[in-house]
């Protein structure tokens, strides 16, 4: 069993490398939120006044290049973090798709009883609040 | 010679182990499952005649427990598996979630479009067959 270093001075928690990644992943994040939020409003102001049509559809799914990018950025960063870390987020994210998927049958169950339906864009919240929440103690139970 | 043999035993892909583990995943799955169907039917077959209240609440939640014992016996199985195997079930997992949550936002976004909102119990399959169709993907990529 290997003991921990007592200070956490002692070994610095990340490389360069990793560091370099990290900022990496923040500004493509950054940049893939911007894109998105632009494309929302935009959507937002014109969906309306758009005929019915594939115009329509194209206008609503706009927003859609904003997530794509996000989810290119998040790929991006896992092929290039090591096999530990890789393992720890990998894991952590298929948690969060199991809960999703549990939660929002829950959900769909409620609609049964009288619930209204939720719109679907809250999946995607719901999937990374519990990717950000199960991160750190997956990190711990690995370490 | 090694050669053959290494070979011959990537193909038959399974020791007996992984058989029984399998075996016994699908025995508790379908247990789960044909739960899961009676639930629903009970579930179905009374919610109308149920007034509201906390009564029908719990009877439209009924059928997740056989939904829960469902990811009970995933988990199971999943923490049965050797490293290498629960990495890549990890990895489809996540990808899964993943697929989920840009489909689903693609979805929600359709809604500005007029699409009427579709029930949150369509999210559970969406990331079982992303789920499936990666695991079928993967087999093939390693083998």
């Amino acid at each position: 069993m290997i003991t921990q270093p007592s200070s956490p001075s002692a070994e610095p928690r990340h490389t360069p490398t990793e560091y370099r990644l990290f900022r990496q992943y923040r500004s493509e994040c950054i940049a893939a939120a911007v894109v998105y939020v632009g494309l929302l409003l935009v959507s937002l102001r014109f969906v309306d006044r758009v005929s019915l049509g594939p115009g329509k559809v194209v206008v609503a799914l706009l927003p859609m290049l904003g997530i794509v990018a996000f989810s290119i950025a998040m790929l991006r960063f896992f092929s290039h973090i090591d096999e530990f870390q890789r393992q720890t987020t990998l894991t952590a994210l298929a948690i969060a798709g199991l809960v999703t998927a549990i939660v929002t049958m829950a959900l769909g169950f409620l609609e049964n009883a009288g619930v209204p339906r939720i719109s679907m864009t809250f999946v995607w919240p719901l999937t990374f609040v519990v990717f950000g929440v199960c991160l750190p103690f997956v990190r711990r139970r690995y370490r | 010679m090694i050669a053959r043999e290494s070979i011959s035993d990537t193909d038959h892909s399974c020791t007996p182990t992984e058989r029984k583990n399998a075996r016994r995943y699908k025995f508790e799955y379908f247990g789960a499952a044909g739960m899961y169907a009676v639930l629903l039917l009970v579930s179905a077959g009374f919610i109308d005649r149920t007034p509201v209240g906390a009564g029908k609440v719990a009877l439209a939640l009924l059928p997740m427990i056989g939904m829960i014992a469902m990811c009970v016996a995933l988990v199971r199985f999943i923490s049965r598996m050797d490293e290498f195997q629960r990495q890549y079930f990890m990895t489809c997992g996540a990808i899964a979630g993943l697929v989920t949550a840009i489909a689903t936002m693609a979805l929600g976004f359709l809604e500005n479009a007029g699409v009427p909102p579709v029930s949150m119990t369509f999210v559970w399959p969406v990331t079982m067959l992303a789920f499936g169709a990666c695991l079928l993907l993967m087999r093939r990529r390693y083998r």
